[in-house]
């Protein structure tokens, strides 16, 4: 009774009243860090990236190389047909020209990988100056700039993408990186409405709080209020909603591929990028008959990419915003 | 509310011009045209394609060849003299395909079927009806069900396999449905036979309307919590009504409200979806014949598979948004 009277007195509180408050980020990786799925998710993609990264390491053979006698060796681990078994070299067997597909798959995270991360850099850039400009200027620009987006949004951006790769796929567009720096400006020019939505949302929300308004009262530039004030608190959902958006984007490779307008295979052996995903998986459905592991594969390091992005993506999300628990 | 429709409706002209506008310029842009993609097999003289050449106008200028396709073009009868005005695809003449050499309109190619070989559109429409069905169908019982048994297993299950679902996308979902399917127990086989009218559409239905079917369970799951919470629920079972009546008539009511707004962008998945999951089950409808027509230069096929994406787009989301209106009397439109 008496002490719940005079709390202040009490040692013990007044330490953790010193303590240091703790910040949003670190409160955010606090919870992010007891989620399991999340950090499973978070786990298992630094393993694709070191393997990305590794793949001339870990491969047994060159991924372009075509051993002669060789095409369409089941895994290892199939051993039952006599005429075609498996052999412990090729460890998850050969396609159709002989190549090894451990050695592929290897080198064809990098591409995925790759294709997920580089053009959320292209996107952010636009969505983000296209939301932040939109939501503080507010007015006619506002609404000319929303228009745009709802436009750009209403494009069916599948086919709109596909008629762009193919009409500059025979230029040095898209012939740069195997066609991939196509894919990546196709895909930016249409997947950066969702991130402009959102950004002028915040904006608009924020703009009314106290602290920006007792920054304009001091005089702040309105630059300067953009960059050290909104930008920062608009953040947490801009890292969640590209954690979403990584996985989309490496599917919308492999689909851009099987529709044959993706990335263009390479057969030079020394070629750092010479295969995606995108062009394994359609490899396999081409040979689904004669050797179902070719899709099996590729399925499940692409099913596992894009579930651990998207684990990652929830634990980002109840990390980050405490209100949705 | 007429006001507000009327204007909606209004603003899908301009976005269907300047969508239009946009996928001209790309397919104009693109190197080789439809009578030349294949120069070293090229069955046409050089008299026939000056004929075709001046039946499509390609040559006249850009912009000219624009508003023809789009608007309309003011045509000359060679032998009558007569002139008249020949409406484009603002009024739904979507014009003659390159590939047929003109002898076939997009509208032929794409709506007119028999009952034994039914049309392309029959194809596309059907499958995506069916997948919404499946989605909407399975989703919101199954969202119903998570959110009634929050945090037992079986909430845990379902949520966590609409989270594996929508994170796969629809691509993934029909390779390992043919994996699985297809290959692994043979119950499907991979070149559909069509003459069969329920076995060939189950693995595509299901493939397309899997990664909404997890949307929609996820939101449905989400919106009867939300309702679970609030007040009037808690009166209701203050009073003594049966468990039954409330999940029925008070909660279901208003849960079932939020799930309406995802059907558009759900449409929209399923719409995009059809592109490549009718090449991965080889179904014969107008997704496949857009994507080709993008490789051959069928000009005004190209044309009309964006224009009409967006027409059906526009439509969809704009029933979307009168169905909530009309669902939930507090929502107004200005």
């Amino acid at each position: 009774m008496t002490s719940s009277v005079k709390p202040f007195t009490n040692p013990i509180d007044l330490q953790t009243l010193h303590t240091k408050p703790r910040s949003l980020w670190s409160d955010a990786i606090r919870r992010l860090r007891r989620n399991y799925a999340a950090m499973a998710g978070l786990v298992i993609i630094c393993l694709y990236i070191v393997v990305a990264i590794a793949a001339p390491l870990l491969a047994p053979f060159n991924p372009v190389q075509q051993i002669p006698n060789n095409s369409l060796r089941p895994p290892a681990w199939v051993t039952d047909n006599p005429a075609r078994m498996g052999v412990p070299e090729h460890l998850l067997g050969t396609d159709t020209l002989g190549r090894d597909v451990l050695s592929r798959l290897l080198y064809a995270i990098r591409v995925s990988l790759i294709v997920g991360i580089v053009p959320q850099f292209a996107i952010l850039l636009i969505g983000i100056t296209i939301g932040l400009v939109s939501g503080f200027a507010g007015g006619w620009l506002d609404n000319l700039l929303m228009r745009f987006t709802e436009i750009v949004a209403a494009f069916p951006d599948l086919l709109f993408i596909i008629a762009l790769s193919t009409a500059f796929r025979e230029t040095w567009l898209g012939r740069t990186f195997n066609g991939l720096l196509l894919i990546f400006v196709a895909v930016s020019l249409v997947s950066w409405t969702g991130i402009a939505r959102l950004v002028r949302g915040q904006v608009l929300s924020l703009k009314e709080k106290e602290f920006i308004e007792a920054a304009r009262a001091i005089g702040t530039p309105a630059p300067a209020i953009l960059w050290r004030h909104i930008l920062p608190n608009t953040l947490a959902p801009i890292i969640v909603s590209t954690s979403f958006s990584i996985p989309a984007l490496i599917s919308t490779e492999a689909v851009l591929t099987i529709l044959g307008v993706g990335m263009r295979p390479s057969v030079d052996p020394d070629n750092p990028f010479p295969t995606s995903l995108g062009v394994m998986l359609t490899e396999g459905y081409n040979n689904l008959s004669s050797g179902p592991w070719l899709l099996s594969f590729p399925v499940i390091l692409i099913a596992g990419l894009m579930l651990s992005f998207t684990f990652l993506g929830d634990g980002l999300r109840d990390a980050l915003d405490p209100r949705e628990r | 509310m007429t006001a507000y429709i009327l204007r909606r409706i209004l603003w899908n002209v301009p976005v269907l011009i300047i969508v239009g506008f946009v996928t001209f310029g790309i397919a104009k842009l693109t190197p080789g045209g439809p009578f030349d993609t294949q120069p070293e097999r090229r069955q046409l003289s050089p008299r026939v394609e000056a004929i075709l050449r001046e039946r499509f106008g390609m040559d006249l200028p850009f912009w000219r060849q624009f508003t023809r396709y789009m608007f309309f073009d003011i045509v000359t009868d060679p032998r009558t003299g007569e002139t008249k005005i020949q409406w484009g695809a603002i009024a739904g003449n979507l014009g003659p395909t390159y590939t047929s050499r003109g002898a076939r309109t997009v509208q032929q190619e794409l709506f007119e079927g028999t009952p034994s070989r039914p049309s392309k559109f029959y194809y596309s429409a059907r499958l995506g009806l069916q997948a919404l069905a499946f989605a909407v169908v399975f989703g919101i019982p199954l969202g119903i069900l998570a959110a009634l048994r929050q945090n037992t297993w079986l909430d845990y299950l379902l949520s966590f396999s609409s989270t594996i679902f929508v994170a796969l996308g629809t691509l993934i979902t029909s390779l390992i449905l043919v994996i699985v399917f297809a290959v692994i127990l043979n119950w499907f086989t991979v070149i559909p036979d069509w003459s069969d009218p329920v076995k060939p559409w189950i693995l595509p239905t299901v493939a397309l309307g899997s990664t909404s079917m997890a949307f929609i369970a996820r939101l449905t799951r989400a919106s009867v919590l939300e309702v679970k919470r609030q007040d009037y629920i808690r009166t209701a079972q203050a009073k003594g009504l049966a468990g039954q009546v409330i999940v029925w008539r008070h909660m279901l009511k208003n849960a079932l409200l939020p799930v309406v707004t995802v059907l558009g962008p759900a449409l929209a998945g399923l719409i995009t979806g059809t592109l490549f999951v009718e090449t991965i089950f080889q179904v014969p409808g107008m997704g496949r014949t857009f994507v080709d027509a993008i490789g051959k230069r069928d000009y005004s096929m190209i044309m009309a598979g964006s224009l009409i994406y967006v027409f059906f787009l526009g439509i969809a989301n704009l029933l979307v948004d009168i169905a909530y209106g009309v669902l939930d009397p507090r929502i107004t439109y200005k």
